[in-house]
């Protein structure tokens, strides 16, 4: 009885403690094992594991015994991939499920969680998500000032500042509304007499 | 929840490109400013390589832009950003254009230019095609830098035609400049010579190679005039012109039309083509105003003003009669003749299926001399459009029986039905 219970909870690809098989042969799908750097396990359904393309070779090589470490996922960020793969992994691309589950994804992400979800769809080599994850840092940079873009990306300012009045300078062409600090509104180069290059 | 990313430079490059990729040009150039690094990245030529394709990739073949030209990737995609704007329909407006000379311009991507053609009705009789007159041409110079030329045929078109009947033309240099995003001014850019003033240098006319490209592209009857010898004749001749200070003609002026294709909330929207009853073809823009009104104005291919038109019809009500159709109304349309040419499928009816019908009215104060007292009748202004199932539609008037079916001048971009000539004048 309680194997079965196990086993239900395991369908949903939730994290367990208990040691699983790997890749169990159920008449319906093969099921593979993805361990976090904390050591916690994922029993995800082949299909969707090859969401990831290095998983994907790996499975092709042959890599049938235990579970496929992955050092450098942490497990809230690797159980949001499986989220994602889950939704996405075998539908069209026009797919309005999948679509909603991208808006919602996104929403209200924080910039940290963007970052660490980059760092996983790279290493798992999965380009959708990384698409999408990249889309949602530009988004969330969109009105920003280059202070704010800074701050958000954790960069430091090692211009002098002749350097730094130089390069806005030369931005300048692209965005009138450039400005270091204060509304970094963009708008797009309208009016006036452009002579077309 | 700490991230494994502290900051930017944690990630590694090709994910940092992956990331800027995806900014419009106004936020990288503020990304640009953040950092020494930052100002590095953002002049990547693999980043702006794949902002090009990102944004032009599926209309023109970037490559071609990319190898033809020395330009840094990022001003070429400012070049391309710019001219942009000129995609689709504009209409020529103002004095300084002679009679005959067609209204429309369309504007598309080539391999590796960008084309601007007159767009005018054929003048066969019966027929739906459309000329497609080559105009303009905006791309790279050998050495990289932008240039645009202008299609000039010469005054006597039959005299240049060679045995192949093919006309002869020259490309002369202009300058195309925007006053605002929807008007766009034309004019000789005489400077373009000015370095070379009697020697020949490469630089004078477009490459050999462009210039038969540019010519492969309207495909067909068009070609670079005559041999090197006689196009140097003419740019002689065009020097001797310009150092007298004479230009060959005025500034032109072109304002867009902005919707020029039908929208699930405007079907009737944009530009369209129909046989009219003299079995002749003409241009029709339909536009939705602000007070939920509709016009419809012919685009004439002939020299006289757009705006002091009547128009064809109009309507303040938009709201359609939806089927079941009163007797009347089936009436009214069954016993029409749908104007068509004669060399056109008469079993092809699958289009006149009527899905809705709109009323509206012609401001055409018509007088029919032997109907004395019609001109007080409404319903000599009155009519009806019938809208197909595939989205075209026919309208006519009550005072007479027939309908002129309206169809599509564009299809995905490209102009349909097209057919090549090569005079400024439509001849008649």
């Amino acid at each position: 009885m309680a194997s079965e219970a196990v086993a239900v909870k395991i369908q949903e690809g939730v994290a367990v403690d208990a040691v699983v098989p790997a890749a169990s042969e159920t008449s319906a799908q093969r099921k593979i094992l993805l361990k976090s750097v904390e050591g916690e396990e994922f029993l995800v359904d082949e299909l969707f594991a090859r969401g990831s393309k290095m998983i994907s070779n790996m499975i092709d090589d042959g890599f049938t015994e235990g579970a496929i470490p992955l050092p450098n996922v942490t497990a809230p960020v690797l159980s949001k991939v499986v989220e994602y793969w889950k939704h996405h992994v075998g539908k069209s691309e026009t797919d309005k499920d999948a679509r909603e589950f991208d808006r919602a994804f996104v929403k209200d992400a924080s910039s940290s969680v963007l970052f660490d979800i980059i760092m996983a769809a790279n290493y798992l080599d999965c380009k959708p998500l990384l698409d999408l994850a990249c889309q949602a840092v530009a988004d969330a940079i969109r009105d920003m000032n280059v202070e704010q873009v800074r701050g958000f990306f954790g960069i430091t300012n090692d211009f002098t500042p002749e350097e730094e009045a130089a390069v806005l300078e030369e931005n300048r062409e692209w965005s009138n509304a450039l400005t270091v600090t204060g509304n970094g509104q963009k708008e797009s180069n309208e009016g006036g007499n452009i002579v077309l290059p | 929840m700490a991230s494994q990313v502290q900051s930017f430079a944690d990630f590694p490059e090709d994910v940092q490109l992956s990331i800027i990729s995806f900014l419009l040009p106004a936020e990288l150039s503020s990304f640009a400013c953040t950092s020494r690094r930052s100002a590095s990245l953002c002049s990547s030529t693999a980043l702006w390589n794949a902002m090009l394709n990102r944004r032009w990739g599926s209309k023109t073949l970037v490559r071609r832009w990319t190898a033809t030209s020395a330009l840094p990737f990022r001003r070429l995609y400012k070049v391309l950003d710019a001219w942009d704007a000129l995609l689709g329909f504009w209409r020529r407006i103002g004095q300084g254009t002679a009679a005959g000379t067609p209204p429309l311009v369309f504007f598309e991507f080539g391999t590796s230019f960008i084309s601007g053609s007159c767009v005018y009705p054929s003048p066969d009789a019966g027929s739906y095609a459309v000329v497609k007159s080559p105009f303009l041409w905006l791309g790279l110079a050998s050495h990289g830098e932008p240039v645009s030329f202008r299609f000039e045929f010469p005054e006597d078109a039959s005299k240049s035609t060679t045995d192949s009947g093919v006309s002869e033309s020259d490309l002369v240099p202009v300058n195309v400049s925007f006053v605002g995003s929807k008007h766009f001014v034309v004019e000789e850019n005489r400077s373009f010579y000015a370095e070379s003033p009697d020697t020949e240098i490469l630089g004078t006319s477009p490459p050999d190679q462009l210039m038969s490209e540019i010519y492969q592209h309207f495909a067909n009857r068009t070609s670079p005039g005559g041999d090197r010898a006689s196009r140097r004749q003419r740019q002689r001749k065009r020097r001797e012109r310009e150092r007298l200070g004479r230009m060959r003609w005025e500034a032109e002026h072109f304002v867009k039309i902005g919707s020029f294709g039908p929208t699930p909330s405007r079907p009737l929207q944009g530009l369209w083509k129909g046989i009219c009853e003299d079995m002749r073809l003409d241009f029709f823009l339909v536009t939705y105003d602000d007070i939920g009104g509709i016009t419809c104005r012919r685009v004439g291919d002939s020299g006289e003003p757009f705006s002091s038109y009547s128009p064809v019809f109009w309507t303040s009500n938009t709201t359609f009669i939806e089927p079941p159709f009163s007797r009347e109304e089936q009436d009214i349309y069954e016993s029409r003749e749908h104007i068509r040419p004669v060399a056109m499928d008469r079993t092809d009816k699958h289009m006149e299926v009527v899905s809705r019908i709109l009323c509206i009215n012609s401001s055409y104060d018509l007088v029919l001399p032997d109907l004395s007292g019609s001109s007080g009748d409404p319903r000599n202004v009155e009519g009806r459009i019938w809208e197909y199932k595939d989205g075209t539609f026919g309208f006519g008037f009550l005072r007479n029986n027939s309908i002129i079916d309206l169809k599509h001048i564009t299809l995905n971009g490209r102009i349909l039905d097209t057919v090549e000539h090569c005079s400024n004048a439509s001849s008649s």
